[in-house]
């Protein structure tokens, strides 16, 4: 490290968030030249403690792996579960995964747009998206009894069902949904306050992506056309018609028209599912204490923030032998930070919420002063601040 | 040709490539999933092929199994309508795998990760440091160890006994 250079340590913060980070930033005046993530923070042995559950346990902790990404944990380990022990699950079922797979996905990009809106000084966009997702977050209240973490899965299908009279009311609500996201395309793709703080920032290649294992909407802003639900389809995902949406520039930008974009195709899907739902049974007997043969199994899902995979040992227990949990935003982080190298600090906030990880509210900073061993804290808020005065005074200029 | 040939044929060529001595162990318990026990010195040859060859560049995870006299390494590669794992096993009295960040970078956290819980070294990484356990941590206690339960594991981290 140079005379010029110093070190800043962002992080590890409020303990209340999901996945406290921590990231020691060295900068060369404006410009971050390395990065050092640290994560770790709120590790909680999840799948140790998972060799000592039985499965029908073990579906309501993996659902509490993540607040947001609730659902998917759950959709996974039930497809793990049922690999090993011999299921197959009846079509509603797979079918009515798929449908709150999707809902999922609408509530958790929704948030992710108006975070990001927030990180750039555009609170009306993030007051506007926050509205709108309410409505998703009413239809999921309304088929599961919760906002979030539904309990929707069992091993061998899923617990309730939805009454074929309330279809044309989820159906009526998703057509607003869709109407919002529209118009959001193009307050992503026009609006000047967006292009201005979004465009050309925190950028990887299509080729770094790649190398670095990237995945989810993150790699697919830089290019890479890669999704679990066309490349290794599971649930419905081999029936229902949607798009998976690209985009070349590899920056935040890209980063939000590719969510905007998936957006409309949940919508599409979830609108296309409850269209199309088969009649019949909506799970196969599993009882608590069931055994479940030897053997293994790996599966993937497109979680929203990225391919989330699982992997299972069984050695013929009530109990998993192994448990392997890896949630996307690990494997996004090598890539993140091919993102921050060469950026401005003023744009920390926004390309580390580029990736939609679960401890972009970072709470509190510390500033090093390595030549003057000089230390300062800096709240998040302060930073945001600091990067919304930089724009306005024209410093990028 | 159908998916499942293809992935066959990848099957056939990686024991062409290493040597079908070197396959321990194959099977493919459900379509479009394959697991491979390779020798634990042809890691790197296979990685390099598949990933050269197969178009299995993507790396989704690296899992550690505590077999008691042995632990294995399952690396979780994938590409379209294919996962497929390639397992090392190494013993537990000298649990060391060469490091493959250098054929696949995204590997860099989750050799880090395995180290941390299941203490397999990766020789040859460029920062094998701690990940996810704090600096205070006990060496050499790795908590995914089948030895370890809640009780053990408070006991020799801070004396405490669990109540």
């Amino acid at each position: 490290m140079s005379d010029r250079e110093f070190q800043i340590p962002i992080g590890p913060q409020h303990p209340a968030l999901k996945e406290p980070a921590s990231f020691l930033f060295t900068v060369d005046g404006e410009v971050v030249v390395d990065v050092e993530p640290r994560i770790g923070y709120n590790h909680r042995g999840i799948e140790k403690a998972m060799e000592a559950r039985t499965y029908i346990q073990n579906l309501y902790l993996t659902e509490r792996v993540c607040g947001i990404c609730s659902n998917a944990h759950q959709t996974l380990f039930s497809i793990n579960v049922e690999d090993v022990a011999g299921i197959q699950i009846p079509p509603r079922a797979k079918y009515l995964r798929t449908l709150v797979h999707e809902l999922e996905r609408i509530h958790s990009h929704l948030l992710w747009v108006g975070v990001a809106a927030h990180e750039i000084g555009f609170d009306t966009l993030f007051y506007y998206v926050w509205r709108d997702r309410e409505i998703v977050l009413d239809i999921l209240e309304e088929i599961s009894g919760n906002r979030v973490n539904y309990a929707w899965n069992t091993i061998g299908g899923v617990r309730r069902d939805i009454s074929s009279d309330k279809i044309p009311k989820f159906q009526k609500m998703l057509d607003t949904l869709a109407e919002r996201t529209a118009y959001y395309t193009k307050v992503a793709s026009t609006e000047s306050s967006v292009l201005e703080r979004a465009a050309g920032v925190g950028y990887c290649s299509k080729a770094d992506m790649i190398r670095l294992c990237g995945s989810g909407p993150h790699a697919r802003a830089s290019g890479v056309n890669k999704d679990t639900r066309r490349d290794n389809t599971y649930l419905a995902y081999d029936e229902v018609p949607f798009n998976v949406i690209t985009y070349d520039s590899g920056d935040v930008l890209a980063n939000v028209l590719v969510r905007v974009g998936e957006l409309v195709e949940s919508v599409g899907i979830a609108k296309y599912v409850l269209d199309h739902l088969p009649d019949g049974p909506i799970r196969e007997k599993f009882t608590p204490l069931q055994r479940v043969p030897e053997g293994e199994a790996t599966n993937m899902v497109e979680a929203q923030r990225g391919e989330l995979i699982h992997y299972i040992s069984s050695k013929g227990d009530n109990k998993p032998y192994r448990y392997k949990i890896r949630a996307p935003t690990l494997g996004n982080i090598p890539s993140l930070i091919v993102k921050l190298k060469g950026g401005f600090i003023a744009d920390i906030p926004i390309v580390l919420a580029g990736i939609d990880p679960c401890f972009s509210c970072t709470d509190r900073m510390v500033f090093v002063d390595e030549v003057k061993e000089k230390t300062w804290d800096m709240t998040n808020e302060e930073l945001r601040n600091y990067g919304l005065r930089w724009y306005k005074n024209g410093f990028n200029k | 040709m159908s998916y499942s040939e293809e992935n066959t044929k990848t099957l056939e060529r990686l024991s062409e490539a290493i040597g079908e001595e070197n396959l321990v162990e194959t099977k493919s318990p459900k379509a479009n999933r394959i697991y491979v026990l390779i020798k634990t010195e042809k890691l790197r040859d296979a990685v390099t092929y598949l990933k050269e060859k197969e178009g299995l560049f993507h790396l989704a995870t690296i899992t550690g199994v505590d077999l008691g006299e042995e632990r294995e390494i399952n690396y979780h590669l994938n590409r379209p309508n294919l996962i497929f794992t390639i397992k090392v096993r190494v013993p537990s009295e000298k649990p060391v795998v060469p490091s493959i960040t250098d054929i696949i970078p995204g590997a860099v956290l989750y050799e880090r990760e395995v180290n941390d819980l299941i203490g397999v070294y990766p020789e040859g990484h460029p920062n094998p440091k701690r990940l996810l356990m704090t600096e205070e941590w006990p060496e050499g206690i790795y908590p995914l160890l089948k030895k370890w339960d809640v009780k053990s594991l408070r006991k020799a981290i801070d004396g405490e006994e669990w109540t």
